[in-house]
């Protein structure tokens, strides 16, 4: 943004950006970070193929067929067959949907409960010891552990693969929420409303929630990514969503064991969700580079 | 600043509670019990029920969580259920595998990652920025047992020659046991281990560089005719490396709590396979003592990062 | 830098790999197998083959002469890494511990123990001798025992570890009550007086399935059934040398271990240590496993998934060892009053129709290779003594859903959720047949529940009664003749298994002398079980096991744990 491209910009004519349409101002944004459109477009491809998975599928995700099982991929199976015949690619296509799910539920939930906590900690003192010492005890958990009870006490499920994954995501987000509001309640706009009288809630969520929007939105995409890949880690521990339902954590986990004889049931997940994750990261990062007001300066 | 220490050092109290209720409780909320564990899957409930009652487990919660306060406070971790030997002594033998798997994981990340993300910001928008973005976006893209495995498969299945195997692909050798042998089993889980922290480390520092190359005072050194690299040893560097520094401390402690799935997938007998393996057992004592060693162990960390912190910027100790 | 160049090679190195895996996969099938490198290792028939005399004899029938194993003493020496199935932790088998079996096998020697030909012969034992109609049994001791503390072993410590195991084995319920006194007359003989025939208290001695009788010193054999024994202390031709748990455990040859004069058959005769050290390493990942036997650093794997058969076979450098009849899977129900597969008549019909939907052949290709599993159609092990598929074939493998959903209909069964409960962390083979299992239960119109537990958890659900956490759960349990009768999972009340008609035969069986009539018996047991359905048999997954190529006089066991003895390194190879 120093270099060529700077000077690019300005040879461009000087047009305001109100003067222009939506489109074309989302034509402009993408055209200067390229790499975060690509980005973009792969999260939204994905995302589609995800939601219209049952026309895309190939076959029943849970349907098994144990004489083919190990198969390599074919036009038929186009990704082969899993260790009970099931095809990986309609495995891959259902995956998403959990996968994504689980990834967007955990960035909501995690990133919302956090930044609640964290304004209010950043707000009331007294609130703040207790519930920033009840984060950190949280953040030196072994979050592995939680969730390995919470299949104990409720079964393997989607729901509690979620509600470990944001407990993990809960601390980290208070925290930079709340230092976000640390710093945010001394500046001028905020006495100002003080000054006037604004109640503590009023200011909370009129003046000082609309500052942090693009920092949260910023974590939850790195939460999302995050959450993927904890899935699959918990997947691999035993304390994921149940066997037969497809993740592509989950459908990676279960076919560790035949690396040597069927890499295809292995391979095909993990490039998805690779490269579902990475341009999550890169679209979080082209992200942080539009909303954050410092790093706009420089442009 | 003496004040600003006794109040991060108080704070630790709190914490170690937190962890503490919150271990005792899930463990007594989870159904399974370390008698069925220890009498055998095929034993009756009769003798499951012998166990507990010999155990302490048929007392009342509270009985059972003074006492377990009671030894603590006297520094007792207590002795595990099923082998009987000292949980302190036992977690003292598997903390030395994490312990190295952690430390060389974040001496490669940060030797490469630190230069690598200064250069980034430096050269910001080049293609070699470009680059180190998208390996950073990739590196945090898989997980970290299907890193582990592509790496046995390829050490071990798929040998370079079984007489004269290159890595050995599972185990850990102690220091006492020669320096080489000890790093040649540190290999492959220590590389499993590093992309993904090297992405996240990469990402910050050139972050943290960025924000300092914009800073009026790096303007004012350049434009006083300054030597780029001086520029940025001297005026950048300084100054991004302390929130690279915190990041380093915390991704430090993370990783202590993190590596189970490379100590299973290495079968390293460190102490997050240790723990999960007492979880599946429901031996209480070792999972509660390993918890809080390790927590002691994150919360440690992250005071002396606050501390170092606040010493370096006085602005932190309000 | 350096950490970045190693990943773009890894990117590019992993499609190279799967190109070469898919052009690898159509040459495969022609290349011949390099016949050397497997053995289908059958163990005899343990409880007795089907010719076998059954009942035991008065005394002991002396083993046919076997061509002795060479005895050079070169063979001796060098040291033995392997990885067990388990995991590694304590013992004591009486807790059934990862360790168990292997320690059983190899720490402790048998009083009592099979040979070759299905006989069972006296093994620490000098004698037994069964009088009085099996009323009376006198066990006298070989000459020159010693404990791995090198104290003698006297009979108290026989009597001792005997009182120990008969309190927790199902094998003492069939004499425990019978069971008058052990005293011992002199330094070498044990007298055992009965009310009631009790030949099975040989058959129980001789019998090393869970929990092992072992023998061990009589202060330790007074460690409450409770407790685990504080020491590992036998008489077997290997003594423990340390055990850390989850991580290793080493093991020295016994060098005063007295070996019988006769020539080793099976698990009797005169049995050698040939490895100065045998070190146990935990490895919880399959594939990681047998990377490790590749590149040398272990030199044999205990039970490894079936699919790896492949590649064991195709090294020349490794030894596949494939045991049958391996490990009996069935579909276990919660028989406890209240559960939909409880003991009523609604129940039975609930499990007919379970019975009726199996299909058998779709479940047991679930585990791999056709040549590693079977489908049997007996509850005892198909191969074993008493196995008969001829007992009511037509109610095993029916693939019969429109049957199943007329049982259902009768039950009155109207989609009330079932649910169909699963271990995590028991290995690829366990899930593969839970998910099958799972899905052909939906065929037929369950509302299945597939409720995914971590393992203690599962254990505390299984041992509620009643209808609590759990209704059907795909399970296994190693197949032996015996088994079935000595396993409390099957026959016993584990479940809720109460059935009049089960017991009585089942006891009748323990103390029948005649040979043709104990078949009959067995046959009884069998129509019993196909009509009340108390499990529902799948099949069997043969055990896979894979070793150095350089190691020879492996002797199998159709059990979880090795035997290690006659092990030995080809000549002159690692010293």
């Amino acid at each position: 943004m120093l270099g060529k491209r700077t000077a690019a910009d300005h040879a461009a004519p000087v047009v305001r950006a109100r003067d222009k349409t939506r489109w074309q101002r989302l034509y402009l944004l993408a055209r200067r970070h390229p790499t975060g459109s690509v980005a973009v477009a792969v999260i939204l491809l994905i995302a589609v193929v995800s939601a219209f998975a049952p026309m895309i599928a190939t076959d029943n995700p849970y349907a098994i067929d144990t004489p083919n099982r190990l198969s390599a991929p074919s036009r038929e199976a186009y990704f082969g067959t899993d260790h009970v015949g099931r095809d990986v690619f309609s495995r891959t296509v259902y995956g998403g949907r959990i996968s994504l799910l689980i990834g967007s539920a955990v960035a909501l939930s995690g990133v919302i409960g956090g930044a609640v906590l964290g304004l209010i900690a950043g707000y009331n003192r007294r609130v703040d010891v207790v519930l920033m010492r009840i984060m950190d005890g949280l953040m030196a958990f072994p979050g592995i552990l939680l969730a390995i009870s919470l299949i104990a006490v409720l079964g393997a499920s989607v729901q509690n693969v979620i509600i470990a994954l944001s407990i993990f995501e809960l601390p980290s987000v208070s925290r930079v929420s709340r230092s976000t509001v640390l710093s945010l309640r001394e500046q001028p706009f905020v006495e100002a409303a003080r000054a006037i009288g604004a109640r503590p809630h009023r200011i909370l969520f009129v003046h000082i929630f609309p500052n942090i929007v693009a920092t949260l939105i910023v974590m939850a995409t790195f939460a999302c990514a995050a959450a993927m890949l904890s899935e699959a880690g918990l997947s691999f521990i035993g304390a994921g969503v149940p066997p037969d339902t497809p993740s592509w954590g989950n459908v990676m986990a279960e076919s560790r064991g035949f690396l040597h004889k069927a890499m295809w049931t292995i391979f095909y997940p993990g490039l998805v969700l690779a490269i579902f994750v990475t341009a999550l990261n890169v679209a979080g990062d082209t992200l942080r580079d539009i909303l954050d007001p410092r790093l706009r300066r420089q442009a | 600043m003496k004040a600003y220490i006794a109040r991060r050092i108080l704070a630790v109290i709190p914490v170690m509670m937190t962890v503490g209720v919150l271990v005792f409780v899930l463990l007594r909320v989870v159904p399974g019990d370390v008698a069925r564990s220890i009498v055998g899957v095929e034993a009756s409930r009769a003798e499951v029920e012998a166990v507990r009652e010999s155990l302490g487990l048929n007392d009342p919660v509270h009985v059972q969580f003074s006492l377990w306060v009671g030894r603590l406070v006297r520094g007792d971790l207590g002795r595990s259920y099923i082998s009987n030997e000292r949980v302190i002594s036992q977690i003292g033998k598997r903390a030395g595998p994490t312990l190295s798997i952690t430390f060389f994981t974040e001496l490669v990340v940060v030797i490469v990652a630190v230069p690598v993300g200064v250069l980034a910001a430096w050269r910001v928008g080049s293609i070699v920025d470009r680059g180190v973005m998208v390996f950073a976006a990739l590196g945090f893209s898989v997980p970290v047992f299907w890193v582990g495995f592509i790496l046995i498969f390829l050490f071990g299945t798929w040998a370079f020659g079984r007489s004269e195997p290159l890595l050995p692909v599972f185990g850990y050798e102690p220091l006492s046991s020669g320096l080489v042998p000890y790093l040649r089993h540190l290999a492959l889980p220590v590389a499993a281990l590093c992309l993904g922290a090297m992405a996240f480390l990469v990402r910050i520092t050139r972050a943290s560089t960025l924000e300092v190359l914009n800073e009026d005072y790096v303007r004012t050194a350049r434009a006083k005719g300054l030597a780029e690299d001086r520029v940025l040893l001297i005026h950048v560097f300084r100054n991004a490396a302390l929130p690279i520094a915190t990041i380093i401390g915390l991704q430090f402690a993370g990783l202590l709590t993190g590596v189970v799935i490379t100590e299973s997938v290495f079968a390293i007998p460190g102490m997050g396979r240790y723990v999960v393996a007492a979880m599946a057992s429901r031996d209480y004592p070792i999972i509660e003592g390993t918890v809080l060693i390790v927590a002691t162990g994150y919360v440690l960390i992250n005071l002396g990062v606050d501390i170092f912190y606040a010493y370096l910027d006085p602005r932190i100790r309000y | 830098m350096r950490a970045m160049n190693r990943l773009w090679l890894l990117l590019l190195v992993i499609p190279l790999t799967l190109a070469l895996a898919a052009c690898g996969g159509d040459e495969e099938e022609e290349a011949a197998t390099p016949e050397a490198t497997r053995v289908a290792v059958q163990a005899p028939v343990i409880g007795g083959a089907p010719e076998a005399p059954a009942q035991v004899p008065a005394t002991p029938v002396p083993a046919k002469e076997e061509v002795k194993v060479s005895e050079e003493d070169e063979k001796y020496g060098g040291s033995l890494k392997f990885i067990p199935n388990g995991g590694i932790s304590g013992p004591d088998p009486i807790r059934g511990g990862d360790l168990s079996f292997l320690a059983a096998l190899n720490i402790h020697d048998p009083l009592i123990a099979w040979d070759n030909d299905g006989n069972l012969q006296p093994q620490m034992l000098d004698q037994w001798k069964i009088e009085n109609d099996g009323k009376l049994i006198t066990l006298t001791l070989r000459d020159g025992l010693l404990f791995h503390n090198l104290e003698p072993v006297v009979p108290a410590d026989i009597i001792q570890s005997i009182h120990r195991w008969r309190s927790k084995a199902v094998f003492g319920t069939f004499f425990n009550e019978n069971l008058v006194s052990m005293t011992s007359p002199n330094d070498n003989t044990i007298v055992a007086e009965f009310t009631e025939p009790s030949g099975v208290f040989i058959q129980g001695l001789g019998d090393p399935s869970s929990p092992s009788p072992v023998m061990v010193p009589e202060y330790l054999a007074k460690t409450p059934k409770e407790d685990l024994m504080p020491e590992v202390i036998g008489a077997g031709i290997y003594k423990m040398v340390s055990i850390d748990d989850g991580v290793k455990t080493v093991w020295e040859r016994f060098e005063d271990y007295n070996p019988r004069s006769d020539p080793a058959s099976f698990r009797a005769g005169g049995k050698h240590a040939y490895f100065d050290t045998i070190e146990g390493l935990e490895v919880p990942e399959a594939q990681t496993r047998v990377s490790a036997l590749v590149t040398g650093q272990v030199d044999f794997l205990d039970i490894i998934p079936p699919d790896f058969v492949g590649e064991v076979e195709r090294n020349p450098e490794l030894t596949a060892l494939i045991s049958q009849p391996g490990a009996q899977y069935f579909i276990s129900f919660n028989l406890w009053d209240g559960s939909p597969f409880d003991m009523t008549e609604k129940g039975l019909l609930m499990r007919k129709a379970v019975q009726a939907l199996t299909d058998n052949d779709e479940i047991m290709a679930s585990f791999g290779p056709e040549d590693m599993w079977m489908t049997c159609a007996s509850m005892w092990a198909c191969g074993t003594r008493y196995g008969n598929e001829n007992v009511n074939p037509e109610l095993y493998n029916q693939k019969n859903i429109d049957q199943a959903k007329k049982y259902l209909e009768e039950a009155g069964y109207a989609g009330e959720p079932i649910i169909l409960t699963h271990a995590t962390g028991g290995g690829e083979a366990w899930t593969a047949f839970a998910t099958v299992v799972n899905e052909q239960m939906k065929r037929a119109g369950f509302n299945i529940d597939f409720k995914v537990l971590d393992r203690a958890a599962m254990a505390a659900y299984r041992d509620a009664t009643g209808d609590e956490g759990w209704h059907v759960s795909p399970t296994y349990m190693t197949s032996w003749s015996w088994r079935p009768i000595a396993s409390r999972y099957s026959t016993y009340d584990l479940h809720g298994y109460d059935s009049p008609r089960m017991t009585a035969a089942r006891l009748a069986l323990t103390k029948e002398p005649d040979n043709v009539k104990m078949k009959a018996l067995a046959d009884e047991m069998q129509s019993v079980f196909f009509e009340e359905v108390p499990y529902v048999l799948a099949g069997h997954a043969f055990f896979l096991r894979a070793m150095n190529s350089d190691l020879e006089g492996y002797i199998d066991m159709p059990i979880d744990g090795v035997y290690f003895a006659e092990l030995r390194w080809k000549s002159g190879k690692q010293q």
